[in-house]
């Protein structure tokens, strides 16, 4: 029940961003999960237009007892869905003990309009293809 | 005749599929292609992902910073010195900022230090060698001076014990307006590295 109000706020925060066109409006819809992490997880999102460019804050929930390490990227699409950018690099990420850590980035280009996260918990790492870690 | 073509076509979609049935690499498959983009976790030395990091970090809020402007700045990058005590190609890291930022749509860069000597020696080619039609020639002197200038700096601290070796990297950058001095924008980036030996 918390978790279905923490998607709603989250939509009421999207919805809020007005200027910024979203293809959909929850949390699932953003974020493409590689394997299933069992301690951390994407529990917010919002997203704004600063100067023309497009503005994410990601909220990461860990309720492990110990520090676990996250892998994340964005993909920046344009109000259609294409694909506006490059791959970005994966980047690591520390989410300390049964914490909630925000991480914020910027759009590459003021292009960008929408986003997909790509996420993927270190239990998980061996799912990305090409990767040798 | 139409026979003879109808078999030429004929061989030649069956050999494009033999082809497609094989991989087109060449050699005994010991080498292997990785993700560029994955995450670097050789050595706690400065690597491919700290260079990526920085690098998309940086531009986007350089990127960002102009934003917004009627006219796009001039800009140039001077040098970014390396405070650590490694080998760190830092020319590799400011010229990532800038295909970066360019692509952006957001600044012009103007030809820095390094490629100075390249562009005067193509513009004495052209104005001096009477190889070129005077009308098709880039004039001398009308080259543009940056607004700004763009340098920075990449420190370390690296701390072990008999367990752990730490590294910790800041990579700072700053605006500065080669007018009148002032520094109108900077940023930095914070990276820690831990490895257990």
């Amino acid at each position: 029940m918390k978790f279905k109000s923490m998607i709603l706020a989250t939509v009421l925060l999207f919805a809020a961003a007005a200027p910024v066109p979203l293809l959909a409006q929850t949390i699932s819809s953003k974020v493409e999960n590689q394997g299933d992490s069992r301690y951390v997880k994407v529990t917010g999102l919002m997203a704004k237009e600063r100067n023309g460019f497009l503005a994410v804050q990601i909220e990461l929930t860990n309720t492990d007892s110990s520090p676990r390490r996250v892998f994340w990227r964005i993909k920046w699409l344009d109000d259609t869905g294409f694909q506006v950018w490059d791959d970005e690099p994966w980047k690591p990420a520390l989410i300390q003990a049964s914490a909630r850590q925000n991480l914020q980035t910027m759009a590459p280009t003021p292009k960008a309009k929408d986003f997909l996260i790509q996420f993927n918990a270190e239990e998980n790492w061996s799912n990305i293809p090409g990767s040798s870690n | 005749m139409r026979t003879l073509k109808l078999s030429a076509l004929a061989a030649s979609v069956a050999l494009l599929s033999a082809c497609t049935a094989t991989s087109p690499t060449v050699g005994s498959g010991n080498v292997t292609y990785g993700d560029a983009k994955a995450v670097e976790q050789v050595t706690n030395d400065f690597g491919s992902t700290d260079l990526q990091m920085i690098a998309e970090s940086m531009a986007r809020s350089l990127a960002q910073s102009v934003a917004g402007s009627r006219t796009k700045p001039t800009v140039t990058i001077a040098e970014v010195k390396n405070k650590t005590s490694e080998y760190i190609d830092t020319k590799s890291i400011t010229d990532s900022i800038r295909v970066q930022v360019l692509k952006s749509g957001t600044m012009r860069f103007m030809t820095d230090i390094d490629g100075m000597q390249n562009q005067t020696d193509e513009l004495i080619r052209q104005n001096q060698s009477g190889l070129y039609k005077k009308s098709a020639t880039a004039k001398v002197g009308k080259m543009e001076g940056a607004k700004y200038r763009i340098e920075g700096n990449i420190t370390s601290i690296v701390k072990r014990n008999s367990d752990v070796k730490d590294v910790y990297y800041k990579f700072s950058l700053i605006l500065t307006d080669i007018e009148n001095g002032s520094i109108e924008w900077a940023d930095e980036k914070e990276i820690r590295k831990t490895s257990k030996r």
